[in-house]
């Protein structure tokens, strides 16, 4: 193999790479956002970059603070359910397209909502680490419905454990085993 | 590396970049629905492409005009959120399955549905390139809901997106503050 | 490490990625057709599935599964959203997310349960399966689903899953002469 075909390969596989890498740092803050986890959700942004949601404009090391107190007032649950991608890539700059379903249990009462939208992003590789440097938030729709089978008799039979606010969730478990439930059922 | 080694490289670094490549092409159609982009809808087929929703057959080329105003007749807002992936590829074609789950905002922006279904594809390689031959589409569960409180949203400033080039997802370089509209 | 080395490792790690979210995305397709045979093949023999108070070997996790989807429903479909992955040499440890989407049995309403699913994998021969598998359940909401009924719906002739390989999505090649099961 010439040092031409490795270099092209290399290229291509670096380029595979840096798709997954910058999926993966949208996924990171979805779940930083679910688990309140401020030292993960912080990790996607640059020290620099900034964050909009609607008028909420915070500078990325500040947004796990706005987020988790915005959550935790209105919301007893929620997951961020990051979607298909499109993204481009020029040298150490990305833009990219991230749809994203958010679901939301409120805290009073027995409703919960549906939200959906995109979260559009510039992204810059420094040290070979992609992060967020512009994040913008559209929201294109939302519906309500009703949560009220959290609380029926038939599904707390089945004893389903729940998401927890810390390390207690299960996704942080290693090794992952049956033997320890540290989460709460609902 | 012998000989062998670099020819499993190759090939495994082809069918990486075919899986990225179907994704995408899958990706980008689902950004043409919701920017009404016709050009972005129409680049994922073949000529000779073909598109099934239920009655509507439509040839590649006409799918992108019958869908903007199916969508424009059904709701004023919509997005196409695609999940679960399963690809397999045999040479030049492609047999794929994507999750899809569409939300759509009612006229009058009431009320809002969500309609979960798959696409089921065919898609094949050309000079390198990956579109769709044929696409079937299934629906499988739906949901109806109340979207009224849309309008809190936009006390918090929240924009939405828009049919045209002006939706902020087609600004370069992104940045804070450029216009967008808001709820 | 040498550019070559670089290479094979970022390859292998790739192929790993994506051979793990592929038995994910399967797993999810299997649910929702039914399919004993493939929903098995996600699991090693030894592999265990909770889902709440139901604990299942990994051999007997289809049987029950879709003895309860038919209890509760009669279409659905499992939507992988978020997946977080971190692999050490042959266990790899990974999150994902999961939107479900059911058609009540009487077609008129729906749920979508919202939850994750947290697994243990491990590569065996170059296989990755699921060794355990453990699931969370975050939020749900449930609605009308009536527009199912609507004969405005019905007339556009849209394809209906099935939990059989009649399903359009098993079709090779895919045709669109190929019957379906409409609404």
């Amino acid at each position: 193999m010439t040092a031409n075909d490795i270099e092209q390969l290399s290229r291509d596989v670096q380029y595979l790479m840096d798709r997954l890498a910058i999926k993966d740092c949208a996924v990171r803050h979805a779940r930083g956002c679910d688990r309140y986890d401020s030292e993960l959700l912080a990790s996607a942004y640059h020290e620099d970059g900034v964050d909009e949601h609607g008028d909420a404009i915070n500078p990325g090391p500040k947004y796990p603070e706005w987020v988790n107190a915005a959550h935790q007032e209105r919301f007893l649950t929620h997951t961020h359910n990051v979607l298909q991608q499109v993204c481009e890539i020029k040298g150490d700059v990305a833009h990219c397209e991230t749809y994203v379903i958010g679901m939301f249990k409120d805290k009073e009462g027995a409703t919960s909502r549906f939200l959906y939208g995109r979260y559009l992003d510039r992204l810059e590789r420094r040290n070979g680490e992609w992060r967020i440097m512009v994040r913008r938030s559209p929201v294109d729709g939302l519906l309500v419905g009703d949560a009220s089978m959290l609380t029926s008799p038939a599904f707390i039979r089945q004893g389903y454990v729940k998401g927890m606010k810390d390390e207690r969730d299960l996704s942080y478990q290693r090794p992952l085993t049956l033997s320890e439930t540290p989460a709460d059922r609902w | 590396m012998n000989e062998q080694e670099r020819e499993e490289l190759q090939r495994d670094i082809a069918y990486l970049k075919d899986r990225q490549a179907i994704l995408d092409c899958v990706s980008r159609h689902a950004r043409g629905h919701d920017r009404h982009d016709s050009e972005l809808i129409t680049s994922c087929y073949w000529e000779d492409g073909i598109d099934e929703h239920g009655n509507a057959i439509n040839a590649g080329p006409r799918y992108a005009a019958w869908v903007n105003e199916d969508h424009a007749k059904a709701s004023i807002l919509h997005t196409h959120n695609l999940s679960t992936h399963n690809c397999e590829i045999d040479g030049d074609v492609a047999h794929c399955e994507t999750y899809v789950i569409v939300g759509l905002l009612d006229h009058g922006g009431q009320s809002a549905r969500l309609i979960s279904g798959r696409y089921v594809d065919r898609l094949e390689r050309r000079k390198g390139e990956w579109k769709i031959a044929l696409r079937r589409s299934i629906v499988d569960v739906a949901i109806a809901g109340d979207a009224s409180m849309i309008t809190y949203l936009g006390d918090l400033g929240y924009t939405h997106g828009t049919w045209d080039r002006s939706d902020p997802s087609y600004v370069r370089p992104l940045e804070i503050g450029t216009p967008g509209v808001k709820w | 490490m040498t550019e070559t080395e670089t290479l094979r490792r970022n390859v292998r790690y790739l192929k790993d990625r994506l051979a793990i979210l592929d038995c994910i995305a399967r797993h999810a397709r299997a649910h929702d057709r039914h399919d004993e045979a493939l929903l098995s093949s996600t699991y090693w023999e030894d592999g265990t599935d909770e889902h709440g108070n139901a604990i299942n070997p990994g051999p007997k996790y289809a049987e029950w599964a879709n003895a309860v989807h038919a209890a509760g429903s009669c279409l659905h479909t499992h939507n992988i959203t978020c997946h977080t992955c971190q692999i050490e040499g042959d266990v790899a440890h990974c999150e994902s997310y999961v939107i479900v989407a059911l058609l009540n049995r009487d077609e008129s309403t729906s749920r979508f349960i919202s939850g994750r699913y947290v697994d243990r994998l491990e590569r065996r021969g170059g296989e990755w399966r699921i060794a355990l598998r453990r699931s969370i359940v975050d939020t749900v909401i449930a609605g009308d689903a009536s527009m199912l009924k609507n004969p405005l719906f019905k007339e556009m002739g849209y394809t209906r899953g099935t939990w059989d390989e009649a399903d359009i999505s098993y079709d090779r090649p895919l045709a669109l002469e190929t019957p379906t099961r409409k609404w």
